[in-house]
């Protein structure tokens, strides 16, 4: 399992919903959660 | 993963407990949790029921235990007879919320606090009772006092933190509760009629009268008063309305009656938007937050094989020595060790906090839309400052006009006023401001077109009037054209905001690295930024530019704070770390940013830093105390002080487990309740000397 770290839910790595932001993978629960992530990755990465 | 709304424990959506509120659902780790959720007022008539029936026998129950001898008997009934009789009601009467908590958490695969105190008391219950019935006439030890008392405490444990939570709720919907209930409705004649509030649309004209609380957001359409906005805005100087001024609601009319069109009202109200997202900081995840999240997500199963195994060890222990009482003892260790973990004020531990912070800001006019922004809030190292409309007043000020050849400068005055009367942008209004001063009447306009990023232009009087328009350079001169003719100019400048320097000096003091991005001259600019002292400085920037000034600094390494305003700077606040969207005040729903100030008072930057660095300091300490009583707890509950006090404690350590489980919930509300006198505190420290703090 892994941490959407926009809403910090939990969510499955098989899950479609993801980004790779600086070599590692992100999973989302939501496409508004993966969209938000896009828009700032830093933000969200540190 | 949904969090629970009343505890805040991690909650399964496959979970079958859920309701659905207003179109969003809501999930729930228990049964009781839920109906807590759903009628707080019938549960807490219950639950007191509850809790007086409990301490009615139990206070009996723990007498006869600790008065008579075990052998004591009037016929039939042995003492542990009358024990079991006295015991049954608390067992399946006030413990009954626990064990319909504990169904619905099995069912739903999962572990909660009614799993734990349903095992506990149960567990004593059962073997008590069985003790009881099978060697009535042998005056076998019984634990009804531990069964009786652990429900009686956890209750207790429950009531009070119903009590200082409500008092924080309370504290959170103050403005929603001041709101009246009814309204007066003007119809076409004229008349008033007494309608409720619910009632009001979109539209309708009301008559507040003065003293009262205005119901609605709107506009003023006749009459004049001065209102108090300082229970939205922080800010204590009266607001003078006039036809045509907005009004909130929730704000109090001073003295003069206000017709006033309905804008928004009921759930669309600024109000009670603030009231949602306060409510909303609960739900909200901080990432401090993140171990307790871990805790809690792996809490039951730990404890239960943490009981599991104390028990255990004491009843093989206690045989190879030879002891006779290994069962009680073994079954005492069990019973403590289930009773005593809470994962309770594990998972109180944030959203309180969270809760009481919220509902602090929003009583000095700052909003929190996004909760996790706080603890990215204490990390803060640069604020870039949009300049106009933050770090200067957003209309500038007219400092000059000049006249050409015969024409006169009211005439050059009037003539621009009668044309830029129908604009809307800030050099129009410091126009039309200057003219309403000087007692001008604007001359009737046609064929009115404003020409976006150059001026407007448009017939006066027969004339052709132009006016070009420069929003460069903060000491900008518009020129005002008659029939392609120069006739004059008008030269403006923007104010600095009162406060500007202090917040500046305030940032640099705590370490904070200082920016300002303007569309205005590299001159201007530098000027703004020379009188400020502020750090960089970033001069004819687009709109879009800004975005990316913030992700220059993350690169560095910096978090970044950005304050603009909540239109405009859209893009900006959300790529900031932190976005502070400043004083409009009257969508906040719909404005971006992390967090909106509802007034311009720019001390009110100053006041969410402290609000940010001390709600994360005391999320971390609620946390760490609520993991820490917990870790040290259990195994004391398990058996590691018997070596050096021997097996005596077991005959309270059951209840002292109930007593220690059902205060930590309360103490981590009570904890995070002091939360609002140290922000006041360091707030008082910080703006000493300063005048009318907000």
């Amino acid at each position: 399992m892994a941490i959407d770290v926009i809403c910090g839910m939990k969510v499955k790595e098989d899950t479609n919903i993801r980004s790779e932001f600086k070599g590692k993978t992100y999973y989302f629960c939501s496409e508004h959660c993966k969209k938000e992530f896009d828009r700032n990755p830093i933000k969200y990465t540190r | 993963m949904p969090t629970d709304p009343v505890c805040g424990m991690f909650v399964p959506e496959e979970g079958s407990l859920h309701s659905i509120v207003d179109g969003q659902t809501y999930y729930f780790c228990s049964k009781t949790c839920q109906e807590r959720f759903e009628s707080p007022e019938t549960e807490s008539a219950i639950l007191k029921r509850r809790l007086a029936v409990a301490w009615a026998l139990s206070i009996p129950i723990i007498v006869l235990t600790y008065s008579l001898s075990s052998n004591f008997s009037i016929g039939f009934l042995t003492r542990n007879v009358i024990l079991l009789i006295l015991a049954l009601p608390v067992q399946l009467y006030s413990g009954f919320g626990f064990y319909r908590g504990a169904y619905h958490a099995i069912r739903g695969r999962m572990g909660n606090m009614d799993v734990l105190v349903s095992l506990g008391t149960v567990t004593a219950f059962v073997y008590s009772t069985y003790v009881t019935l099978k060697f009535s006439s042998h005056g076998q030890e019984v634990f009804f006092d531990a069964s009786a008392f652990i429900i009686t405490l956890i209750l207790t444990g429950a009531y009070t933190e119903g009590l200082t939570k409500a008092r924080a709720n309370r504290a959170a919907g103050r403005l929603v509760s001041l709101l009246p209930q009814t309204v007066l409705l003007i119809d076409e004649g004229g008349n008033t009629t007494v309608r409720q509030t619910d009632e009001i649309r979109k539209g309708d004209r009301i008559l507040v009268k003065a003293g009262e609380i205005i119901p609605a957001d709107g506009t003023v359409r006749g009459g004049k008063s001065e209102v108090d906005e300082s229970m939205l805005t922080g800010e204590q100087e009266p607001v003078l309305k006039v036809e045509g001024s907005p009004v909130t609601s929730g704000t109090l009319n001073l003295n003069g009656a206000l017709t006033v069109e309905v804008g928004r009202i009921g759930k669309d109200s600024t109000v009670n938007q603030i009231y949602e997202l306060i409510q909303r900081a609960v739900s909200g995840r901080a990432k401090v937050q993140k171990i307790a999240d871990v805790f809690s997500s792996v809490f039951v199963p730990i404890v239960l094989a943490a009981a599991t195994a104390s028990s255990l060890f004491w009843y093989f222990y206690l045989r190879s020595i030879g002891s006779t009482i290994p069962v009680e003892i073994s079954i005492l260790a069990f019973v403590s060790v289930v009773v005593i973990a809470c994962p309770c004020a594990i998972g109180l531990a944030g959203p309180i906090t969270l809760l009481i912070s919220s509902s602090h800001a929003s009583r000095n006019g700052i909003v929190i839309k996004n909760p996790s922004s706080l603890d990215r809030l204490s990390k803060v190292s640069r604020v870039i400052f949009d300049k106009t409309g933050t770090l200067t007043e957003p209309v500038p000020i007219i400092s000059d006009i000049t006249a050409h050849g015969n024409h006169t400068r009211d005439e050059v005055l009037l003539l621009a006023y009668s044309v830029e009367s129908y604009s809307n942008h800030p050099i129009a209004r410091a126009i039309c401001q200057e003219a309403r001063k000087k007692n001008l009447a604007a001359r009737k306009g046609e064929g009115i077109e404003e020409l976006p990023g150059t001026g407007i232009m448009g017939r006066v009087d027969g004339r052709e009037v132009r006016i070009k328009r420069s929003t460069k350079g903060g000491s900008s001169t518009i020129s005002v054209m008659s029939d392609g003719e120069e006739i004059g100019t008008i030269a403006m400048s923007y104010k600095l905001r009162d406060n500007a320097p202090w917040v500046i000096s305030k940032f640099r003091e705590m370490g904070i690295r200082t920016a300002i991005v303007t569309g205005d001259s590299k001159s201007e600019g530098k000027r703004i930024a020379e009188m400020l002292r502020i750090d960089d400085v970033f001069s004819e920037a687009m709109p879009e530019d800004k975005s990316k000034i913030v992700i220059d600094y993350q690169e560095k390494g910096d978090y970044v704070m950005f304050v603009g305003d909540g239109i405009n700077d859209s893009i900006a606040l959300e790529t900031a770390d932190v976005g502070i969207a400043m004083g409009s005040g009257s969508d906040v729903a719909r404005e971006s940013g992390d967090i909106i100030l509802l007034s311009n008072d720019l001390r009110q930057l100053v006041m969410v830093r402290i609000l940010g660095l001390k709600t994360v300091s005391k999320i971390k300490q609620n946390i760490a105390w609520a993991v820490g009583y917990n870790s040290v707890l259990i195994p004391v509950a398990g058996g590691v002080l018997v070596p050096s006090l021997g097996f005596s404690i077991y005959t309270i350590l059951p209840m002292l487990s109930a007593l220690a489980m059902g205060l930590s919930s309360t103490s981590v509300v009570l904890n995070s309740l002091t939360l609002n006198g140290i922000i006041d505190r360091a707030w008082k420290g910080a703006s000493s000397g300063l005048p009318g703090n907000p």
